[in-house]
């Protein structure tokens, strides 16, 4: 019952959540190579080509952690993902560095911290997704 | 270039000098800082830092021996824009101070600041140019000219987030661009070295 409730309490320290499915890829050329995988908003890479996908993750306050789960079938099909904040006039403010999967076959979440986003400013979240590897969802503090 | 008219007295204050101001007082804000510390002491994670070489694809954990993680935004929702705006101010004169107050790493220093100055000045355009490399113990200080505003956006989008042309793995933090009386922008860039983290503000 304490390890339900430990559980429960760390959940709701997380404010929102998002599939994968709420993004799109960062050209439009390549939005034909992102499919919903399955039914719970997971996308995948269907080109023989490694492709970028982003979130927008609505934001109303300064401290921010994101989470990106995802899942890379091996080595040669990873995906490599970081989050990124904007001045309200879209120049760069922070990026987290880029995180890449080290398992395989499963999903693996990806973390960054303390990402401030400037008032009025706004946040990203990418990956590089390679062919047949594919995004799950967003999750991030609020 | 915009200004604001402030009926007292006839004077017309410009918003320009109001920006300028805000700057000063970071910056007497981040002086204070460092004299009030203790001996510095580097901020770098326990574990050994990768040198600076190719971006790396391995996952760069976050250091959990240093930095707690941020807490959550205690009202649980939006917050006010002034205390947006301190906030945004708080961290970027924790991180100018930290950078300020840290003990120089020779060997990755040297070794940074010259891969960092190679592959900047390799990436940027002849109309801008590289002002200053700094590295310290966790950080280095990058400082461009761009000519207008959207070639440094173009530049800092290949030099930080293209895979081909990336010039840093590890995390950074820009300051607001400056922008000169002929038009130039300037901007101040900080980079963490992999593996570590940005300096918090105290407030937090």
């Amino acid at each position: 019952m304490i390890a339900a409730m430990t559980t429960a309490v760390a959940a709701a320290a997380w404010a929102r959540s998002l599939p994968a499915s709420t993004g799109q890829s960062l050209g439009p050329e390549q939005a034909t190579c992102f499919h919903q995988y399955g039914n719970l908003g997971q996308v995948e890479n269907t080109c023989s080509f490694t492709n970028r996908f982003c979130v927008p993750l609505v934001v109303d306050s300064t401290w921010h952690d994101v989470d990106v789960t995802v899942t890379a079938p091996d080595i040669n099909h990873n995906v490599n993902c970081f989050a990124e904040t904007f001045y309200p006039d879209s120049s760069f403010a922070m990026w987290s560095g880029f995180q890449a999967a080290s398992r395989f076959g499963a999903g693996q979440t990806l973390v960054f911290t303390g990402l401030s986003v400037p008032g009025g400013g706004y946040m990203l979240s990418c990956c590089d997704v390679a062919p047949n590897a594919w995004v799950d969802s967003f999750n991030y503090s609020n | 270039m915009s200004v604001a008219a402030v009926g007292v007295g006839g004077y017309i204050v410009h918003n320009q000098a109001l920006a300028e101001l805000h700057r000063e007082i970071a910056a007497a804000r981040a002086t204070a800082a460092v004299a009030s510390r203790p001996p510095p002491v580097p901020v770098i994670a326990a574990q050994t830092a990768p040198a600076l070489a190719m971006p790396s694809h391995a996952p760069a954990q976050p250091s959990t021996e240093d930095q707690a993680s941020p807490p959550r935004n205690p009202e649980g929702g939006s917050q006010s824009a002034s205390r947006w705006k301190e906030e945004a101010l708080a961290q970027r004169t924790a991180i100018e101070a930290g950078f300020a107050a840290e003990v120089i790493d020779g060997a990755w220093a040297a070794a940074a600041r010259r891969d960092l100055r190679d592959r900047i000045s390799a990436l940027l355009p002849s109309t801008s140019s590289l002002a200053d490399v700094d590295c310290r113990a966790s950080m280095c200080r990058v400082e461009l000219v761009h000519r207008e505003a959207a070639g440094s956006q173009r530049f800092m989008q290949a030099a930080f987030f293209d895979p081909k042309d990336r010039v840093w793995s590890g995390p950074g933090f820009a300051i607001p661009a400056e922008t000169g009386s002929d038009g130039t922008v300037t901007v101040v860039l900080y980079l963490a070295r992999d593996g570590a983290s940005f300096p918090m503000p105290d407030t937090r």
